[in-house]
């Protein structure tokens, strides 16, 4: 019986020939339709970071020591001290623990609403190799 | 190293030095029953130094050094000299550890067969896995598993349990005061105290078994039951272990063979009693 | 784009197993994991043997999947070919 399927040639659709006495469709939808197709692939990132430093207690000092004089300004972007808008750094460092409360929605010990801002936009745009990167990346865990 | 002690805990063996001497008493009269390492040879090395060398006296700090270091590290109180120390031997197999998969998780042994529990901390995986060392299971570790890519079975990893805060009180209630280390207060991550692994633990480190059942478990919700996929399985677990990039095509075999070959669930609850008798369910029907 | 030719990563080169729900690509030269659903495997299925436009994947496809519309068909597929070439699953011939 499967024969006949997918040898039709000459029909663009390669829709099943009319004589077969199936009334639903044999084949399985594989795509959405839509203009835009979805990523299929996800790939694994190594989660070194996150389960070896949460074994660990770690902080984040806000800027990192090499930028102690600069400013956070509300997107969390270093800018000379006396920007308009933007707050000084932190007096100390947070510890990975305060970090992830403030991430849910917690406020960083000891700052104001600004400050808060600031220092988390700060802390989410940390690099590999600055300071506090590898805590901050132990706070990543999914769900 | 002024003060040392050696010690191995299952496959893997420490020598931990310390510029003080109290760590080093703690970890050799709660480590007393563990074996020695092999011929006297370590896998991982663990030092206690103080941050700067006046800090050796003056307020002291301690900064938890080894073969294996992350350079973010909080430095530590010397009254919790103890923790620093198990953090860094936990530090050395996160990061150093090549011969297993490993996964951070619990796990305990029953009849031949293991339960493995993974999650975040405050998921309760490590003090369910303590009540159920203390109720006829083989505990074999609160915090890593070790899967063999090779032949498919669990090690155990059983090192000192580190209770925190509510879970230090119910398991005094559960163990004998003998197998307690000391209460440490205000850690960064709470009040911890140790527990030692029961004797049966210790004595039967060294024994391989075949995993039979997979939860995540969540501490602090109404109780409920929820299939988990293969694929979610896989996923999270690989955000589980520090190792499964390094161990390439050997880790991807191991691990997707765990996930096919074992039913996973997870599981919601708000006591440890009500876990439990989760727990005693579904490994009748499932293990 | 779509006048591309592709081939397929030799199947030596990856690992495939199917879970049931997703399936996972062991991609050997990289040491990556990926998790795919569908179309992805399908289209790797449909990639190996010789040299093929994205035209001809999408024809081969239709014999066993319903594609729904062939205009959307064709841009969906090329768009999970070029993912699939970006992560070394599939060339450019």
């Amino acid at each position: 019986m499967s024969e006949e399927k997918g040898r039709n040639a000459g029909d663009p659709q390669g829709l099943p020939p009319e004589d077969e006495s199936l009334v639903t469709p044999t084949r399985r939808r594989l795509l959405m339709g839509g203009a835009v197709a979805a990523s299929a692939i996800v790939s694994i990132r190594p989660a070194l970071a996150s389960t070896a430093a949460s074994v660990l207690n770690c902080r984040i000092p806000v800027p990192d020591p090499p930028h102690a004089s600069q400013h956070i300004a509300a997107d969390g972007s270093l800018v000379p001290a006396g920007t308009q808008g933007a707050v000084p750094g932190a007096g100390r460092p947070f510890t990975g623990e305060e970090v992830k409360a403030a991430l849910r929605g917690r406020h960083l010990p000891g700052t104001s609403y600004e400050q808060n801002q600031a220092y988390l936009n700060y802390i989410r745009r940390l690099q590999s190799g600055t300071s506090g990167f590898t805590c901050y990346a132990s706070l990543q865990m999914p769900r | 190293m002024k003060h040392q002690v050696m010690l191995r805990i299952g496959p893997a063996s420490f020598r931990v030095g310390s510029a003080w001497p109290q760590p080093i008493v703690d970890l050799a009269r709660l480590y007393a029953a563990y074996p020695q390492p092999e011929d006297g040879i370590a896998d991982f090395t663990v030092r206690l130094e103080p941050t700067r060398p006046w800090r050796r006296f003056i307020r002291p700090s301690v900064f938890i050094g080894g073969d294996h270091m992350l350079a973010d590290a909080a430095p530590m109180a010397l009254a919790h000299g103890l923790l620093a120390a198990e953090m860094g031997m936990n530090m050395q197999m996160a990061l150093g550890w090549r011969r297993h998969l490993l996964l951070h998780a619990s796990c305990v042994e029953k009849d031949g067969r293991a339960l493995v529990m993974t999650g975040e901390s405050g998921s309760g995986k490590s003090t369910l896995a303590a009540q159920l060392g203390e109720r006829g299971w083989r505990l074999m570790g609160d915090e890593f598993a070790l899967l063999d890519p090779t032949t498919g079975q669990i090690f155990a990893f059983p090192r000192l349990v580190s209770l925190k805060n509510q879970a230090i009180a119910v398991m005094q209630g559960e163990a004998p005061a003998e197998r307690f280390g000391p209460l440490m207060r205000d850690t960064p991550k709470g009040d911890i105290r140790h527990l030692v692994p029961n004797r049966s633990a210790v004595t039967r480190m060294d024994e391989g078994t075949i995993p039979a059942l997979l939860l995540f478990p969540r501490f602090g919700f109404a109780p409920e039951v929820r299939e988990v996929g293969q694929g979610e399985a896989f996923m999270r677990l690989t955000q589980a272990s520090t190792n499964y990039v390094t161990l390439g095509e050997r880790g991807f075999t191991a691990l997707t063979r765990f996930v096919t070959d074992i039913p996973a669930r997870a599981i919601d609850f708000s006591s440890g009693d009500e876990a439990i008798a989760m727990i005693d369910r579904l490994w009748e029907t499932l293990a | 784009m779509a006048q591309d030719q592709y081939r397929a990563e030799p199947a030596s080169d990856y690992i495939l197993r199917s879970l049931d729900d997703v399936t996972l690509v062991y991609h050997r030269r990289s040491g990556q994991t990926h998790i795919v659903v569908s179309p992805v495997p399908e289209i790797l299925a449909a990639l190996t043997g010789d040299i093929s436009s994205t035209a001809e994947i999408v024809a081969r496809l239709s014999h066993d999947y319903d594609l729904g519309d062939p205009h959307d068909a064709l841009a969906a597929v090329q768009t999970h070919l070029d993912e699939m070439v970006a992560l070394g699953l599939a060339h450019v011939a």
